[in-house]
């Protein structure tokens, strides 16, 4: 997955920005207590920490962030979570329609 | 028709209708044949005439058991295999014969065939059996179906009259699981249930508290959604919706787990249970429920909750193209999304990362078939958006690197970096990375050929590779990767003048990088600079004092200086320097660049050639006495003396006492140490000895006369792969082992590489090797039969052109090449030539770069970057009448020391092959 994504810094964040972030993100997931999530932000932060590895990145990333377009939507809507409420009609045809299944 | 009329028959007058066991009464019989007739009439129409008439002929024959009870038998089994259609024909007959038994099984049939229907979302067909059912069935038999019928066909006005009048009715008894598919009727109609109706306050309300509950849900009003919800008492059949609603709170709230413990309580494939589902998903709480696959309905919800709602309707069917090992319909259908592909981090970004990225995990023919279709979208300019050809231009040399000949990767990787900064503006670290990336890519060796192969290492695109390098260094000087592999590329060219330039630039520019100390190091032992190298090596142990290969280095040039020293008569200076290499001793035996009896025998001879004679001579026992084996010590010695004296004569004291030894004590597993022995000097001084050799060719031989164990022999080829010289002696070894066990795959396997043409395929060759993978398979080698797959594999497609190992390319880069002469062809391999030019010329760019690909295992790089571009150029140009040389020819040999003036290597104009 985008390492600015899992840090949920931008793409234009510089170096100093994306090391706050990242050591605010591993005082809020410690190894001891979150051990997936911190080998997640550390392997962000080491793609991205500074530019040469930021461009690198960028240029031959060959990571592929899922199984299938599916599963790339849910784990990035997973990782970015901020739901919405649907709106009254829209959650209205989605009832409607899960009685058609 | 003929078994319509044996059926009538049977009825004539004067024949006796079959009787079974149990229909012995005859009003039975009288009153089969009775609905026989009548059903072949009424089928008559249908084209079931034959079928029933059969079923029932067949049953009714003399001995058949009751026809019945058969038919019967027939219906459930149908009804079992969910073939409504089938069961109810089989079962209409039956109930005009006793309908009281057989209603059940009817109502059963069409209940099934609607539900079918529905699920087909086929509405106005089960309407029809709805209608025929409500003429066969009570109520009870119909209700839910009616009603699910009436939310499929979106009337909900009907659907709530029904549900109401349903509810209502205090004469109908409803089961709580018509209630439970009521309430939710009642739910989705979003409609106001008509006050004054009696017995309908209650229903109306609760109805009403879940709907005003969502709306309060979807303004984010939680506190008003939980006042709606404290109307629904408990009990209540809108129960689950409350439960739903409070989920989605929690939901909304942040609080998952409390939003899981609330859904996974839902009833299993209630509408509630169905619509929780994207949220369960979105939590990672399926838990294995629904098989984790989603509905096109849930993956649009999933659009709409994360704020995509174009996305999912779009989503679920590109998904369903890709997992269909469709992937390019699969981008196609993304690619009608407005901002895809995106370059951001937002959803469409990562799916823009997988579409693109997905070509490094694909199957291989997968890929290869979706990289030609992103570009064919460059190659036509149909790209669009400059994003979208910025990523196909970066991912498409990054996938066809090793496929792609030089000059495509080139352009298509300097295009991309001249989109980027169009999209991005200028960034010159960026283009450097991509400039270095090039040039690494160009500087690849070529692949080589077989075992004991002498093909000279030449790189992919020397010219290129040095041209892309410089530029990444130009635009960012600080880029230290490559600065070094323009270094390394130097020094693979043998332009020792610049490389040794950029190592001053280098050494100023990165004072504090180990290893551009260590290369700054060796450039200056390489031109005799010791003492400057010995301060740039100290510098990089300083740095690493654990890297091996810096602390071999550092003892290298001590013992040259020492050497220097020694020879000029500076005993006292020579001396000092021996004993810092002595800080820098091992005790590994097999480390000759610095194990202590290595470092004691180069000391001995130096101090008895240039020293202190019984001093060398004290050292040189100790030597002796420290080594592993005295062969070992007498063959280091041997080289060692002819090294460092200054005459290097062949003959020295340990000459004749190791011909002794090598008669006497000759082993193979002390072999392999003396083979270790002999690359470690030939390495070290990038030099052949062809005394020692011939001395470790007769040790060899004597070895090979003696027995020895199979690891041995293993360990001992692994070492004289790269020795072709010794081909007799291996050849020797191998024969020996295959004496022992005929049948041994990995000495077979060598015995079949070391035949000349081995590589040439052949029924002959093909038939050994797949013996050889049979047998190895058998024995569980799985290195021998991967090793032998490999090489039949290569043997696919024949190689159509014999050619020269030197590489071409190589002669025309070199700026101090004399004779330089480009070899003209045979004819007819001049005729191949042209034949496969043709055949690349007639193809697509797509096409041709898969050829090559298939090809590049067979044909030499050199000569398929040459074919890849002719073919560009519109076939081979017209060659100028050549003489045809022999093959032995077309090796270019080494300058004649004549005395005249010096020709000038062709130009590529000249040669015709580059600008035709």
């Amino acid at each position: 997955m985008n390492p600015h994504l899992v840090l949920d810094v931008p793409l234009d964040a510089d170096d100093n920005r994306i090391r706050k972030t990242y050591l605010a993100a591993v005082k809020a997931s410690p190894p001891d207590t979150h051990p997936v999530r911190f080998q997640q932000i550390s392997e962000a932060y080491q793609k991205i920490k500074d530019e040469p590895s930021r461009l690198k990145y960028h240029l031959f990333n060959k990571s592929c962030p899922g199984d299938s377009p599916l599963d790339v939507f849910i784990r990035h809507a997973r990782i970015n979570l901020k739901p919405k409420p649907l709106s009254f009609e829209a959650m209205k045809g989605f009832l409607r329609s899960c009685a058609k299944i | 028709m003929a078994l319509a009329r044996i059926a009538h028959d049977e009825q004539a007058p004067g024949r006796v209708a079959p009787q079974t066991e149990n229909s012995g009464q005859p009003w039975v019989v009288a009153n089969f044949w009775k609905n026989v007739l009548a059903i072949q009439k009424s089928r008559a129409q249908t084209g079931c005439v034959e079928k029933t008439t059969l079923s029932l002929a067949v049953a009714a024959a003399p001995g058949a058991s009751d026809p019945l009870a058969l038919q019967e038998q027939r219906a459930r089994d149908f009804l079992e295999t969910g073939r409504y259609r089938k069961a109810r024909d089989e079962i209409k007959p039956l109930c005009k014969i006793n309908r009281a038994k057989y209603l059940p099984l009817l109502i059963q049939a069409n209940q099934g065939l609607m539900r079918e229907m529905i699920s087909k979302g086929q509405i106005s067909e089960a309407q029809q059996v709805l209608a025929y059912l409500k003429t066969i069935a009570p109520p009870s038999e119909w209700r839910a179906l009616d009603l699910e019928l009436a939310a499929r066909g979106d009337n909900w006005n009907a659907v709530l009259a029904n549900v109401v009048s349903m509810m209502t009715d205090s004469r109908q008894s409803l089961t709580e699981s018509e209630k439970q598919c009521a309430a939710d009727r009642l739910v989705l109609t979003f409609l106001p249930i008509p006050a004054g109706l009696p017995g309908a306050a209650q229903l109306a309300g609760e109805t009403q508290a879940v709907h005003d509950a969502l709306r309060a849900l979807a303004e984010q009003q939680f506190e008003r959604v939980q006042e709606a919800l404290r109307l629904i008492p408990h009990g209540s059949i809108f129960g689950q919706w409350k439960m739903f609603v409070k989920g989605l709170v929690a939901f909304y709230s942040g609080d998952f787990a409390r939003a899981g413990r609330f859904f996974l309580e839902l009833p299993a494939d209630s509408v509630t249970e169905k619509a929780c589902r994207p949220y369960l998903v979105l939590m990672d709480q399926t838990d294995g429920r629904f098989d984790g696959r989603l509905s096109e309905t849930a993956v649009e919800a999933i659009g709409h909750i994360t704020g995509q709602p174009a996305l999912g309707s779009v989503l679920s069917k590109a998904d369903r193209c890709w997992k269909n090992q469709r992937p390019a319909d699969s981008y196609r259908l993304m690619r009608a999304l407005a901002d895809f592909p995106s370059d951001k981090t937002d959803a469409l970004g990562a799916l823009s990362d997988f579409y693109f990225n997905a070509l490094f995990v694909l199957p291989h023919d997968i890929a290869d078939s979706y990289a030609q279709f992103l570009e064919e979208l460059e190659v036509r300019g149909q790209t669009k958006s400059a994003i979208e050809l910025q990523m196909i231009l970066r991912v498409l040399p990054l996938y066809l690197e090793h496929a792609m000949d030089p000059l495509t990767l080139k352009l298509k990787w300097e295009s991309f970096v001249r989109v980027h900064e169009q999209t991005h503006g200028a960034s010159p670290r960026l283009a450097s990375l991509a400039h270095a990336w090039l040039g690494r890519a160009l500087a690849e060796p070529r692949q080589a050929f077989g075992f004991f192969c002498r093909q000279k290492t030449s790189l992919r695109d020397p010219a290129g590779a040095v041209q892309a390098l410089r530029k990444s260094v130009e635009l960012d000087p600080a880029h230290l990767d490559a600065h070094l592999k323009l270094c390394a590329v130097y020094e693979s060219l043998k332009k020792f003048s610049e490389r040794n330039r950029l190592l001053d630039v280098m050494t100023q520019q990165f004072p504090d990088d180990k290893e551009v100390l260590l290369q700054a190091g060796r450039g200056c032992l390489d031109r005799k600079a010791y003492l400057k190298g010995l301060e740039y090596l100290e510098r990089a142990h300083h740095l690493d004092p654990l890297d091996a290969s810096v602390a071999d280095l550092i003892v290298a040039a001590r013992f040259r200086l020492v050497g220097q020293h020694f020879r000029a008569g500076r005993h006292h200076p020579a001396r000092q320097g021996m004993e810092q290499i002595k800080g820098l001793v091992v005790e590994k035996p097999d480390h000759f660049a610095r194990n202590r009896w290595c470092v004691l025998t180069r000391h001995g001879l130096l101090e008895e050639t240039f020293g202190d004679r019984p001093q060398g001579e004290l050292l040189l026992a100790q030597a002796r006495a420290a080594s592993p084996f005295p062969a070992a010590f007498l063959f280091f010695a041997q080289i060692a003396r002819r090294v460092e004296t200054p005459a290097g004569v062949a003959n020295t004291p340990f000459r004749a006492e190791l011909e002794m030894v090598c008669k006497e004590n000759a082993s193979i597993a002390h072999a392999a140490t003396l083979f270790r022995i002999y690359r470690y000097w030939k390495l070290m001084l990038n030099r052949g000895f062809p005394d020692e050799e011939n001395l470790l060719r007769q040790y060899l031989r004597n070895a090979i006369r003696k027995p020895f164990t199979r690891p041995e022999a293993v360990a001992l080829l692994e070492l004289a792969e790269s020795h072709p010289s010794f081909r007799a002696e291996i050849q020797n070894l191998v024969n020996k082992m295959l004496a022992q066990d005929p049948d041994d795959p990995l000495f077979r396997l060598h015995r079949h590489l070391l035949q000349p043409g081995s590589m040439v395929s052949s029924e002959r060759a093909r038939g050994d090797l797949q013996a050889i993978i049979k047998e190895a398979a058998r024995r569980g080698d799985d290195k021998t039969a991967q090793l032998a797959r490999n090489i039949l594999d290569r043997m696919s497609i024949p190689p159509p052109l014999p050619l020269p190992m030197e590489d071409p390319f190589e002669e025309l880069f070199e700026d101090e090449d004399e004779d330089g002469d480009f070899p003209g062809l045979p004819a007819e391999q001049l005729e191949a030539f042209q034949d496969t030019i043709a055949m690349l010329a007639g193809m697509s760019e797509a096409e041709r770069r898969k050829t090559r690909k298939s090809l590049s295992k067979h044909i030499p790089d050199v000569l398929l970057d040459l074919l890849m571009k002719m073919s560009r150029n519109g076939g081979l140009p017209p060659l100028p009448p050549l003489p045809v040389p022999s093959l032995s020819e077309l090796v270019p040999k080494p300058p004649a020391p004549s005395a005249g003036p010096k020709t000038a290597p062709p130009s590529p104009a000249q040669l015709n092959l580059f600008n035709p």
